[in-house]
């Protein structure tokens, strides 16, 4: 396959960019563009085209991600091409140009060598960077033959580095001896728990054992518990007897006593309580009534002493009223004092305002003149209005003088103004030009235009180039047709391609031929072999020797000297018969011996031949055709002869044809141009000519030679000028007529206010009148009266105010007075009289004094009534306590209460000796527990008190004992169950099983990963090792020729040997036989190294699968001129069998392969 | 009317298989212990639906399961049932015949746990109940049993107790075997069946069910797990499926034809967990996610398990609320590319597909020395996947691939 165009219609930032491969040749194509120019993006673009955009595209941002299109044509093996474009999009983004239809990506992958993207990017794609890489892994792989043929053949760079890879996420996984990889890891904690398990695991027999266990105990339990309680019985039983021992005896004790005593009245415990209680009450009650017959006395003095008087006492609230009054009278007296003051001062402020007023006003006079609201109102207002008429009358007057001087100012300038013309005629004309628009520059505009045109079409006719001449003449030229020149071109390619195929079939004739020469030469190498002819010929040598010896020898003849010559030179006739003999003996025993060789010797000679006669029928053929061809050239060349012109192909001729066409479409372009330029000018002569009339028409001076647009500017000045006289008469007319209405409107408004004023002064006098005011009195002097007359009238009513507070004061007194008197007439007649508050005040303090005494008494009568009752009560209780002592007498059986405390002392202590054996009999029927209290009592009586204590004592000793077993086995049981509860249905044991089972899932899917590196790792190395077998000889081969081009002949080339170790290695030999390790070699001869590794699996797959596009990005960057320029020649050597783009952006490089490679095998691009 | 519970294959205490815990997963607390969990679920049904019968068919515990631990708790729950007088009928299977704790497990009075010297009947006069049953003796039993269960017994409900594998079943080891038709022609109203771990009717009238398990434990036990609830009268027998389980085993396929990256593959697989997630009642579920359909990601699925595992983990904790762990992520998708052809290329890469596939036909002809890996695994219960060498090669292919293409991408990058 061959890319024979890469068409970048809309990719990274181009824009329907195409770059054309196409040729006879494969070639070397250089694609060159500057750094940055897309170089990088047209590599991917070819990638786009052959495998899609993929899913992340980075060239989508000058064009739309769905906009984004690349196309080509590929020339196939059987010389079909296929042009196809690629779209972003999901489906049918191949389509085949020539149908418009969808094309498979499947047929495409096929004619790539069913590749993957990827696959064929690294086998058919090289940088610099990944050649640095595959050196990198090559040298990481020691130089390892398999490893470097697979490395360089698939352009797998890092083949080292994914085999380490794969051996370190295995050793990550699992090493027999680790202990953190992950399997080793796994095992090591699924074998703890399993150890985990088995002890948390409850055995069935453990749990039986501590099950049989807990049951002894609990027997155990049982029998001891049994033990305890006939014990507890027993110890009981014997203790009771122990301590019912000492109550028997007190019992005795106190059955003495008691008969000791005698008999002693029974008295109640609280007897000696109550009599005590009752002897004292009885001395206390004859205590108190002592008493409280003195107090009596004592208050019965006192209320003698105690005397009031009961009317003043009676009239307690009247008196207190008037007291209360005392304070509003006093002060009521002293305000009339300050109020009479006031009113001497107010009459005389009145007297002397009113003496300002008028001379002989009185104040009795005064209030005839006394105006009302209404009548000082209306002087008010009648002042006002006066002011106001002034006021219009002033205004009115000035205004129309103002108005007349206006006027007879405008009236001066109106005068002064010219007559304005009639311009009616240039306005119309001014009209038509201004339709016209800018015109002077669109004449400007279209004389350009023209001047670029005709540049731009002579420019073009200059670069046409072939022909010479003027646009005219070109213009009339008779050139070929269209159709005329495709069939020429049809013609002329199909002759170049018969002679291309007929020269591609000789070349491989040739390559036949020199195959098999080399074979033949190879057979022939231990020497040439024999044929039947040469045995024939040394056969009848050797007999013409034999017939030449028996003429001499028997014939006695001569020497056949045409013998003798045939064999070497210094021989006798004996040796030379003798060498002739071996000569035919050994080319008979060869022929017997490398009869196989011979025989393939024989065909390869016979095929040479027919190959010979195959080259020369070739040649014929080829001579034929360029005759051919040289007779269409001729007739193509005859085509163009009118003209005066030797043409070029005929497809640059229709290139050239359509140049031609195009300018003679620019020349029309410019004669029309032209014309439109030459009408503009016309319209501007006739339009100045009419301006220029209308202008003189109105006796304007036109100054000769004017321009178009001065004398448009002049007319339409003059224009204006005239509209502007027009419009300032205008305004003066209407601004008299304005000026003559408004003094006519200000003369009737002056007379209007002369006649109100009349008016107004009538009514002045009439409202003035009361005031007696004389005639010439003005508003203002009015005014000042009134207010004056106000004053004298305030004061006045001041005056008359405080009288009246006086008046109101002296009536509530002389009504108070009244009512104290009433008071002391009732309470003391005949009393020296008083002034009214005076008496009210002694009143009161006689009341004061009477209400105190009055109070004693009442508090010592009610202190009498109180203790009078108290004694009654005193005297009740002591009878009553008297008869109570009586009655204990008697409960004593004595009628001497003296006697009663030593009663009380035996009674006691008989009542303590009863008590005291009841508590002893209780206690001892206590102990009995419901045993007969006697039969008890005599058992105990019988005992041995020795005895009884000693077996009480074995008794509990042993009791204790079992307390402590008994203890000891609650415990145990306590112990014996937990641990059975333990192992009584937990869930530990599943738990860590399921723990286990997650942990077992792990490890078996680590397991199966490992599994599948270890096999992939196997898998890689053996492939690697096949591929060696079967390919080590081809590809060694080629890339050993191409190295040795590559390196200029510093290494004779490339062999397979083995290293120390016995593995194979790749080995490369200097011109004298040095084998040298890759490890040995410098950076640079590394780098050839690979590149020629590269270059020679290549060369394997074109030789086998054809053709197919090598994509070459800057490998040259690290190599010297030296080296790039050997390495062109190598890569010039692949690209006769096959294409190789090689992109660049080093200008040098271009230059180095353009006198490294010859024209027919490089083809530069600039991009 | 009577009613029973049927249960079967309880398995008590026996491990979930293939749960890992892993950051993000679900909490473990919730389905520890999950068969016990299933136990306790099916004993509180029957309290509170007030059952008065339960019958075991087979299969309480695993025969290699030693933990009397485990013992002790069923008889606990079994105390707890007998306290309130529900009666518990018992057959030993394949299983639990095998495990010695069965034997001296002391069980509460309530508890009927039938010989396996001969069938026996249970007569439950109260109830109105026989049941005929016999447990296994060893865990082979391979002869039919049921062709020697004594006759019904006239005006009682009958019911026949058996750990079987009817003929025809797949997938189970073919115990006490024996057909439908035959225990029909028993005479029994109701066949309650252990040994086969899905529930299934297989016969109306009479009525032959297998209660399936009560808990799922690994991922070939898919679907809702339980007990049967049976309702009879003198007409009809009523039955009716309750789950029981706390966990349950979800397959969960998606296919990612179209997805361009792992990220994109989790998503449609997201998807598809969300439906499935649905419809579980909001139990937890045990998912195994299987990817199929030919993908550009196939190698890359093949060759970086990891990855694919994280994030798939990391979806369906999204998708799920935290409820699904990810027991496993299974690949069973295939390149996009054509690999035939690529095999017929005349390139190294070709060569190494060729290789591959003469090896499928012959795998022994390939040095795999796992000796070591063998002895470290000896005695771990972790197999090597030796009979799933075709596919593992065929993993190790697209992982190579996968691994040459992407590490020379790396590199030029």
């Amino acid at each position: 396959m061959k890319i024979d165009a890469l068409r970048l219609s809309a990719f990274g930032p181009f824009a329907d960019k195409t770059i054309d491969f196409s040729g006879n040749a494969h070639g070397l194509h250089i694609v060159f563009g500057v750094n940055e120019a897309g170089k990088s993006t047209a590599l991917r673009a070819i990638l786009a085209l052959l495998y899609g955009f993929g899913h992340k595209v980075e060239d989508a941002w000058l064009h739309d991600y769905s906009k984004l299109e690349v196309g080509g044509a590929l020339l196939l093996p059987d010389d079909r091409r296929l042009n196809l474009t690629r779209f972003k999009r999901r489906k049918n983004d191949l389509i085949d140009d020539d149908k418009g239809e969808p094309y498979k990506q499947t047929e495409l992958d096929a004619v790539l060598g069913a590749m993957s993207r990827r696959a064929f990017e690294h086998a058919f794609g090289i940088s610099h960077i990944s050649l640095r890489q595959g050196v990198d892994s090559v040298l990481a792989a020691g130089g390892e033959l398999g490893h470097a043929l697979f490395a360089a053949t698939s352009g797998l760079n890092i083949l080292k580095q994914v085999m380490s890879s794969l051996d370190n996420q295995q050793d990550q996984l699992f090493k027999p001896r680790a202990q953190k990889a992950a399997i080793n890891a796994g095992i090591s904690e699924l074998d703890k728990l399993h150890k985990e398990l088995r002890n948390v695991s409850a055995s069935q027999n453990q749990w039986k054992q501590m099950k049989t266990s807990l049951d002894k105990l609990l027997d155990r339990e049982i029998e001891v518990d049994d033990r305890l309680q006939v014990l507890s019985s027993e110890i009981s039983l014997l203790s009771r007897h122990r301590d019912a021992l000492k109550h028997v005896t007190r019992q005795s004790q106190l059955q003495i006593d008691l008969d000791a005593l005698g008999p002693v009245p029974d008295l109640a415990d609280d007897f000696a309580q109550r009599r005590v209680e009752t002897q004292t009450t009885i001395k206390a009650a004859a205590q108190a009534e002592q008493d409280l017959n003195h107090e009596l006395e004592q208050i019965d003095e006192k209320l003698k002493t105690l005397t009031f008087d009961d009317q003043i006492i009676a009239h307690t609230k009247e008196i207190e009223e008037l007291a209360k009054d005392v304070g509003v009278h006093t002060t009521a007296i002293a305000d009339c004092k300050r109020l009479r003051a006031e009113i001497h001062r107010h009459n005389e402020s009145a007297q002397k305002d009113m003496s300002l007023l008028r001379d002989g006003l009185t104040l009795e006079g005064i209030e005839a003149i006394r105006l009302s609201t209404t009548e000082k109102a209306k002087i008010q207002r009648l002042g006002a209005k006066y002011a106001k008429l002034e006021e219009s009358l002033y205004i009115a007057g000035k205004a129309a003088r103002a108005a007349q001087n206006n006027m007879a100012k405008a009236r001066v300038s109106i005068d002064k103004l010219e007559q304005p013309k009639d311009t009616k005629a240039l306005e119309d004309c001014l009209e038509r030009t201004t339709e016209q628009g800018k015109i002077e520059q669109r004449l400007s505009y279209a004389d350009t235009e023209f001047a670029a045109a005709r540049e731009q079409a002579e420019v073009d006719l200059s670069a046409l180039g072939l022909w010479s001449g003027d646009l005219r003449t070109l213009e009339e030229l008779v050139i070929p047709t269209d159709e005329t020149m495709r069939s020429f071109e049809t013609d002329l390619s199909q002759a170049d391609q018969t002679l291309a195929d007929i020269e591609k079939e000789g070349a491989r004739l040739e390559k036949q031929l020199r195959d098999n020469q080399k074979t033949l030469s190879e057979l022939n190498r231990s020497g040439d072999l024999p044929s039947l002819e040469d045995l024939k010929s040394h056969r009848a040598l050797r007999e013409r020797g034999w017939r030449s010896v028996r003429a001499v020898w028997l014939e006695k003849g001569e020497i056949d000297q045409g013998f003798m010559e045939e064999l070497p030179q210094g021989l006798d006739l004996a040796g030379a018969y003798e060498k002739a003999v071996y000569i035919a003996d050994d080319t008979s025993d060869r022929l017997r011996t490398d009869a196989e060789a011979v025989t393939r010797a024989q065909a390869l000679k016979s095929v040479i031949q027919d190959i010979g006669e195959r080259l020369a029928a070739n040649r014929e053929g080829k001579r034929i055709q360029r005759e051919c061809r040289a007779v269409l050239l001729d007739g193509w060349r005859q085509l163009w002869e009118p003209l005066g012109m030797v043409p070029l192909t005929p497809r640059d001729m229709a290139t050239w044809a359509s140049r031609v066409g195009e300018i003679k479409r620019k020349a029309a372009e410019c004669r029309a141009k032209k014309m439109t330029a030459a009408k503009l000018r016309t319209d501007i002569d006739r339009m100045s000519f009419d301006i220029a009339g209308r202008l003189k028409d109105l006796s304007v001076s036109v100054p000769e030679k004017a321009s178009y647009a001065a004398l448009f500017e002049l007319a339409k000045r003059t224009k204006r000028g005239d509209d502007q006289l027009c419009k300032s008469r205008q305004d003066l007319e209407v601004r008299i007529a304005a000026y003559e209405r408004e003094i006519d409107d200000n003369l009737q408004r002056k007379d209007q206010a002369d006649q109100d004023i009349g008016t107004w002064a009538q009514e002045w006098i009439q409202a003035t009148n009361k005031l007696g005011l004389d005639d010439s009195a003005k508003p203002e002097d009015a005014n000042d009266f009134v207010l004056a007359l106000d004053q004298v009238f305030g004061e006045l009513e001041k005056a008359k105010e405080k009288q009246q507070r006086i008046s109101g004061m002296q009536y509530n007194y002389e009504g108070y007075t009244r009512r104290v008197k009433d008071a002391l007439d009732k309470l003391s007649p005949g009393r020296k009289p008083l002034e009214a508050t005076e008496a009210v005040v002694k009143l009161n303090d006689q009341l004061t004094k009477d209400k105190a005494q009055y109070k004693d008494r009442k508090l010592f009568e009610e202190q009498r009534g109180r203790k009078r009752s108290t004694l009654s009560q005193i005297k009740q209780d002591l009878a009553a306590q008297r008869e109570k002592l009586r009655l204990l007498c008697e409960d004593a059986q004595t009628e001497k209460p003296d006697q009663l405390p030593e009663i009380e002392k035996q009674a006691s202590v008989k009542s303590r000796l009863l008590s005291e054996l009841n508590t002893v009999n209780e206690r001892l029927a206590e102990l009995a527990s419901g045993q007969e209290l006697k039969t008890f009592v005599e058992q105990i009586k019988a005992q041995d008190p020795d005895e009884l204590v000693a077996k009480l004592e074995r008794l509990e000793d042993e009791k204790k004992g079992l307390y402590q077993e008994q203890k000891q086995l609650v415990e145990n049981i306590a112990l014996q169950k937990n641990e059975l509860e333990t192992i009584g249905g937990d869930s530990i044991a599943a738990g860590i099983a399921e723990t286990a089972e997650g942990l077992r899932s792990k490890i078996q899917s680590d397991v199966e990963h490992y599994i599948k590196l270890k096999l992939s790792s196997i898998v890689l190395a053996n492939a690697i090792e096949r591929y060696r077998q079967i390919n080590q000889s081809p590809v060694l081969e080629a890339a050993s020729g191409y190295f040795k081009t590559i390196t200029g002949g510093v290494f004779e080339g490339l062999k397979a040997d083995y290293d120390e170790k016995g593995e194979p290695v790749i080995k490369a030999f200097r011109p004298d036989g040095t084998p040298l390790m890759v490890q040995e070699m410098s950076d640079g001869s590394r780098d050839q190294l690979f590149l020629a590794l590269r270059l020679g699996g290549l060369d394997k797959y074109v030789s086998i699968n054809g053709p197919m596009p090598f994509i070459v990005d800057d490998v040259l960057v690290h190599f010297d001129d030296d080296r790039s320029a050997a390495a062109f020649n190598a890569m010039g050597k692949l690209a006769e069998n096959t294409q190789i783009i090689f992109f660049t952006h080093h200008q040098h490089l271009v230059e180095l392969a353009k006198t490294t490679l010859a024209d027919k095998i490089l083809k530069v691009h600039n991009f | 009317m009577a009613t029973f519970v049927h249960a079967a294959d309880i398995h008590l205490d026996s491990p979930l298989k293939g749960l890992f815990p892993y950051e993000g997963a679900p909490s473990i607390d919730e389905i520890r212990g999950a068969t016990r969990q299933a136990l306790d679920n099916l004993i509180n049904f029957i309290l509170t639906e007030q059952v008065p019968l339960l019958l075991i068919a087979g299969d309480l515990y695993d025969g290699d399961w030693h933990d009397f631990n485990t013992g002790l708790y069923f008889a606990s729950q079994m105390r707890r049932l007998g306290e309130v007088g529900v009666r518990v009928a018992i057959v030993r299977g394949n299983h639990d015949a095998a495990n010695k704790m069965t034997k001296t497990l002391p069980m509460p009075e309530n508890v009927k746990v039938f010989k396996s010297r001969k069938p026996e009947t249970w007569l439950l006069d109260d109830l109105g109940i026989a049941i005929h049953g016999q447990s296994y003796a060893n865990q082979e039993v391979t002869d039919n049993l049921a062709a020697s269960y004594p006759d019904s017994v006239d005006g009682m409900l009958n019911i026949g107790l058996l750990h079987c594998l009817i003929s025809g079943a797949k997938g189970h080891l073919s115990y006490a075997p024996c057909t439908t038709d035959e225990l029909a022609s028993k005479g029994y109203d109701y066949w309650a069946l252990g040994h086969v771990h899905n529930y299934s009717v297989l016969r109306q009238q009479p009525c032959i069910v297998y209660s399936g398990c009560s808990q799922g434990r690994h991922i070939k036990e898919t679907g809702s797990k339980g007990c049967v609830m049976v309702e009879a009268d003198n007409t009809a027998l009523k039955t009716e499926f309750v789950a029981l389980d706390v966990l349950r085993w979800v397959e969960v396929s998606a296919d990612i034809t179209d997805a361009e990256s792992i990220e994109q593959a989790a998503t449609i697989f997201g998807n598809e967990l969300a439906v499935a997630m649905a419809g579980q009642d909001g139990r937890p579920c045990c998912v195994r996610a299987v990817f199929k359909g030919r993908c550009a990601i196939h190698g890359r699925l093949c060759s970086d398990p990891m990855t694919l595992t994280a994030t798939i983990r990391a979806v369906a904790a999204e998708v799920s609320s935290n409820k699904a762990w990810i027991e496993k992520v299974r690949v069973q998708t295939g390149p996009a590319i054509d690999l035939e052809k690529l095999a017929q290329s005349d390139t190294p890469q070709g060569e190494l597909l060729r290789y591959l596939n003469e090896l499928t036909a012959n795998p022994q002809s390939l040095a795999l020395d796992l000796t070591a890996l063998k002895a470290k695994l000896a005695g771990s219960g972790v197999q090597i996947p030796q009979d799933a060498m075709n596919q593992l090669l065929q993993d190790a292919r697209d992982l190579l691939l996968t691994a040459l293409s992407d590490g020379q991408s790396e590199q030029e990058k």
